[in-house]
């Protein structure tokens, strides 16, 4: 009999640059019998601990993932993409086979941070929590989760391992290893402390983040709420990530200075400066470049946020929109809405290919075909144009400006700049709403000149595109990692980078 | 590899006397790095742990060599008496692996055990144990130093610290035991789970029968819906697992099913998990455990296993598994999984080797384990009645605390009417002191306990999984 699939720990080659620097344990020798006395705390955790480790699962046979019992009245902390994967409604399983029902509550996705909770009311054992900001690399840790599911012939199996590394986000890297079924597990520091939620695998053994414990703390209330924000990245290359559109400092103790401000960004817009060192942000004073990437990660683009930074002695007030990343690396500041990704209907009214230079190589996207009556055609677009420039940013390819301009609302501006033989010139186009399918197909365009018409019989633009044309379903940059899957998120590996991303493009 | 200083005294016959009997061997060198170098200076390899393992590393060693099969080194093997025995894992010596007893392990005689300073013995296979996948080889040598079994009556708590050391005196890994000892015997219907067609539905919908499987032969269809497994209603699919991995391959099972409108009985004989059940795109397999490094391509079915997170090469099984003071807990069997392998307790083993001098294996005697099914019987028994005393207590103390306290709604209280079954042996559990029955007060927030010490543990393991009871199985396997 087969068992369903897993809520596997996302597959995800993490890259390891751009952690954080932590003091760490100071190499020890120890005497036999300061071993064994550690071995009998990692002994007392296991017991202690592994009645509150629960499976989380769902009537559906859908999979299963873990979780840990944190509170008296059965409130369970596991991964976002566990409750994700499952919905509202929740079997929870406890390691002695027991099953009471549960329901998933709010999360932050972004560092795969979830809440639910047993609804059969209940006297539950739960376990104590830690701190994960204060843990140094060395330091020894417990694993325990139901991996490979719920298995009533097996107590959840425990590991050990310890502290190697932790990024940006406050999560915990270490060699306890995971599998598929671990997520949304516990991990214990010697004490039997909760200190992270298991989230996801790298290619080696060693590589298994757990969110920091601490990511839980700074929005609990939110989360109990139910609300639920972020999407599943789990790196930096996020799209959706708020930016400020800034290059900070890592190193940066009291505030963080700033390093580059990113032209056309929010940061920009407000009046940021090189050398600037913000120490506010929200309301929250900025210790470290840690500490601003918590806040940040709690924020969505189109927050509104005040700063205060210091400009040599001078101490100004700041008011910032938050964009996403995407936004502001493509010079288009305005945030798309969060919640409700806009609809990629705006249309350009073009049928787009790989474009090249004049020596041949690729470069830009070159227009195979305009609808005559279409937002580009009527600004002047012509067939054989290669679209180099958007919004005076290099447009790397076809897929790009297809991303690009599919991420905008109709009624937007745009100016493209268009290659025509050797002359480089700038194109204004107000994009359009895409005209009903129907219409696309029945409309046998009316070419002026023949030459430069679309290909007989097919429209402009085939609305469902075979091929990446146009932005029906916007084909991602290659920076970006591919669309992540339902259960996956992140599966394609996030390269997390250090700073706010440097703009691909610099105009 | 470090070169070690080792006695070796060739007889006239040109065979080993005393092997290994490095008196001191010269500090090892730092054990190899695993994963990326960033991991390596924190890596659980190159902690404290490891060190304090290596004074007794050395000893150990002594017993261990490598087993090379076509010249290939294909497991470690240990040395458990000295007239030249020494124990392997049985599935590595035939390629491909396998520790089925119709395969005849080919080419016997290109079996070779290398002792130090490069001397290779030929080992002829003299007994083999399928169920724990152990094979008893025989060189001819005298004077191996056998290794010494740890006396303990219970294998090592999950949590404590266990290395699996080299035959250079190094440790391959080291780590700790996972999970208590258990059989990685279970049956296999072959069938893929639906979904239901309501909340209220009760069985477990059938999506798909795998062909050739014990679903198939029994003529299990894609949408029928089982209710019943030998009598026992399966109100989920997780109720159904339980159900059938608590069977043994080859037990007969009987299912109720629902077919349209019609209830039909069938009776299907299990079979084992079949290797490609992990590919299965719809199976608990996940890509995760691809991250895993080598596997040993035999790891599942055995009769009794401890779980521990060394990670091993597959040639790195059938060496002895020891604790901080050196003694031999267990033989690593395989490895699992990224984060699993398994090891033969040496509770097991020390039976098992009982009269390993006369060249076989040794499984109790049918009458042992009559014995030992009747006390694992009664258990069961005496669990059942504290169970049933420990749930009408409860719904005793329930009433009265309804009665006495209208106004506040018995929010601590732990099961509702409808909580599953297992509810108040769970709650029994964590309470960890027995409360008289007389103190049931209403007053008091906790519910009441078992009546006595028996109700808590049989209660706690047994009475779930009758089933699972070891002895009960071992009939089969002991015929050889």
């Amino acid at each position: 009999m087969m068992k369903a699939a897993l809520f596997s720990p996302i597959v995800a080659v993490l890259t390891i640059i751009g952690s954080v620097t932590l003091p760490s344990a100071r190499a020890e020798v120890l005497p036999l019998n300061a071993v064994k006395e550690r071995e009998a705390k990692i002994q007392k955790v296991i017991e202690r601990c592994l009645p509150c480790v629960v499976a989380i699962t769902t009537e559906k046979p859908s999979g299963t993932g873990s979780g840990v019992i944190v509170s008296r009245d059965g409130l369970i902390y596991t991964a976002a993409h566990v409750t994700k994967a499952t919905g509202p409604d929740l079997v929870i399983i406890f390691p002695d086979g027991r099953r009471v029902k549960g329901k998933a509550l709010g999360g932050d996705r972004s560092c795969d941070a979830a809440l639910a909770k047993i609804t059969e009311p209940g006297d539950y054992p739960f376990v104590d929590l830690g701190q994960s900001d204060t843990l140094k690399l060395g330091d020894w840790c417990v694993a325990l989760g139901q991996p490979g599911g719920f298995d009533p012939k097996r107590q959840p199996p425990a590991r050990i391992g310890r502290i190697w590394k932790r990024d940006g986000y406050g999560a915990l890297f270490t060699d306890c290893p995971l599998i598929g079924g671990d997520s949304g597990g516990p991990l214990f520091d010697l004490d039997g402390k909760l200190i992270g939620i298991h989230s996801s695998i790298g290619g080696t053994l060693a590589i298994n983040r757990h969110v920091g414990i601490d990511n839980f703390r700074s929005d609990l209330d939110r989360m109990m709420k139910g609300d639920t924000w972020g999407r599943l990245a789990l790196g930096e290359d996020e799209p959706e990530r708020p930016v400020l559109g800034l290059e900070l400092d890592e190193d940066s103790q009291k505030g963080v200075t700033v390093k580059d401000v990113r032209e056309h960004g929010p940061a920009a817009t407000a009046g940021l400066k090189q050398g600037d060192v913000i120490t506010h942000i929200g309301g929250e004073e900025l210790q470290n470049y840690l500490s601003y990437v918590r806040i940040m990660t709690r924020k969505k683009p189109g927050d509104v946020l005040k700063l205060i930074v210091k400009r040599g002695e001078s101490k100004l007030d700041m008011e910032v929109k938050l964009a996403s990343r995407t936004s502001v690396e493509r010079g288009h500041a305005t945030p798309p809405s969060f919640d409700t990704p806009p609809e990629p209907d705006a249309w350009l009214g073009v049928e787009i290919a790989g474009g090249t230079d004049k020596d041949g190589k690729p470069k830009g996207a070159k227009i195979t075909g305009v609808a005559l009556d279409g937002p580009a055609g009527k600004a002047g677009l012509q067939v054989n144009d290669v679209v180099v420039k958007f919004n005076g940013t290099n447009v790397k390819d076809h897929l790009q400006l297809a991303e690009w301009a599919g991420a905008l609302k109709p009624g937007e501006k745009i100016k493209l700049g268009c290659l025509r033989g050797d002359a480089e010139q700038e194109i204004e186009v107000t994009l359009s709403s895409r005209p009903p399918a129907k219409l696309d197909k029945s409309a046998e365009p009316a070419p002026a000149k023949p030459a430069e018409a679309p290909k007989a019989g097919k429209p402009a633009e085939p609305a469902p595109a075979p091929k990446p044309a146009e932005p029906a379903a916007p084909a991602k940059p290659a920076e970006t990692p591919p669309a992540p899957k339902a259960d996956k998120p992140a599966e394609p590996a996030p390269a997390p980078k250090p700073a706010e991303p440097a703009a691909p493009a610099k105009p | 590899m470090s070169q070690r200083i080792l006695a070796l005294s060739v007889i006239a016959t040109g065979l080993v006397t005393s092997f290994l009997t490095a008196a001191e061997a010269p500090p090892a060198k730092d054990p190899p790095a695993k994963g990326p170098n960033v991991e390596a200076q924190f890596g659980r390899e190159r902690g404290e742990i490891i060190d304090a393992f290596k004074p007794v590393l050395t000893k150990v060693s002594r017993s261990i060599v490598p087993v090379r099969a076509d010249k290939k080194v294909v497991a470690l093997a240990v040395a458990v008496h000295q007239d030249g025995y020494l124990v392997t894992k049985l599935s590595e010596l035939v390629n491909p692996p396998s520790k089925d007893p119709d395969d005849k392990p080919a080419g016997v005689k290109d079996l070779e055990c290398e002792f130090p300073n490069g001397l290779r013995l030929i080992a002829q296979v003299v007994d083999k144990l399928p169920i724990y996948d152990l094979a008893l080889l025989k060189v001819e040598a005298r004077g191996l130093v056998p290794v010494v079994w740890s006396e303990s009556a219970t294998a090592p708590a999950p949590g404590t610290f266990l290395a699996a050391p080299s035959p250079t005196g190094e440790a391959l890994a080291v780590g700790i035991s996972s999970v208590r000892p258990r059989a990685l015997v279970r049956g296999f219907l072959g069938v893929l789970f639906g979904e239901k067609s309501s909340e209220n539905d009760k069985g477990v919908p059938i999506k798909e029968v795998t062909v050739n499987t014990a679903a198939d032969r029994a003529g299990l269809k894609s949408g029928d819906l089982i209710i019943a497994v030998d009598g026992i209603e399966v109100a989920d699919r997780f109720a159904f697992t339980e159900v059938i991995s608590s069977r043994s391959p080859g037990q007969v099972v009987k299912l109720k099913v629902k077919r349209q409108a019609e209830e039909k009985e069938f009776v299907a004989t299990l079979g084992t998990r079949p290797k490609w059940a992990d590919s299965h795109p719809d199976s608990a397999f996940d890509p995760t455990m691809r991250l895993a490094g080598r596997l040993s391509a035999d790891r599942d079915g055995y009769l009794n296993v401890l779980q521990h997170d060394l990670t091993l090469k597959p040639e790195e099984c059938g060496g002895p598994l020891i604790d901080l003071d050196g003694r031999a807990v267990g033989l690593n069997i395989a490895r699992a999984g990224r984060i699993e392998s398994y090891a033969v307790p040496a509770t097991d083993l020390r039976g098992l080797l009982r009269e390993v001098g006369k060249g076989h294996f040794c499984l109790p005697d049918v009458n042992t384990l009559r014995n030992d099914l009747k006390e694992a019987d009664l258990t069961i028994a005496r669990a059942r009645e504290a169970r049933e005393a420990a749930e009408k207590a409860l719904e005793r103390a329930k009433v009265l605390l309804d009665a006495s306290n209208p106004p506040q709604p018995p929010k601590a209280l732990a099961a509702k009417p409808d909580a599953p079954k297992p509810a108040p042996e769970a709650k029994a559990k964590e309470a960890p002191k027995p409360a008289p029955k007389t103190e049931q007060k209403t007053d008091q927030k906790t519910e009441p306990k078992p009546a006595d010490k028996p109700a808590e543990k049989p209660a706690d393991k047994p009475a779930d999984k009758p089933a699972d009871k070891t002895p009960a199985k071992v009939e089969e396997p002991g015929r050889p």
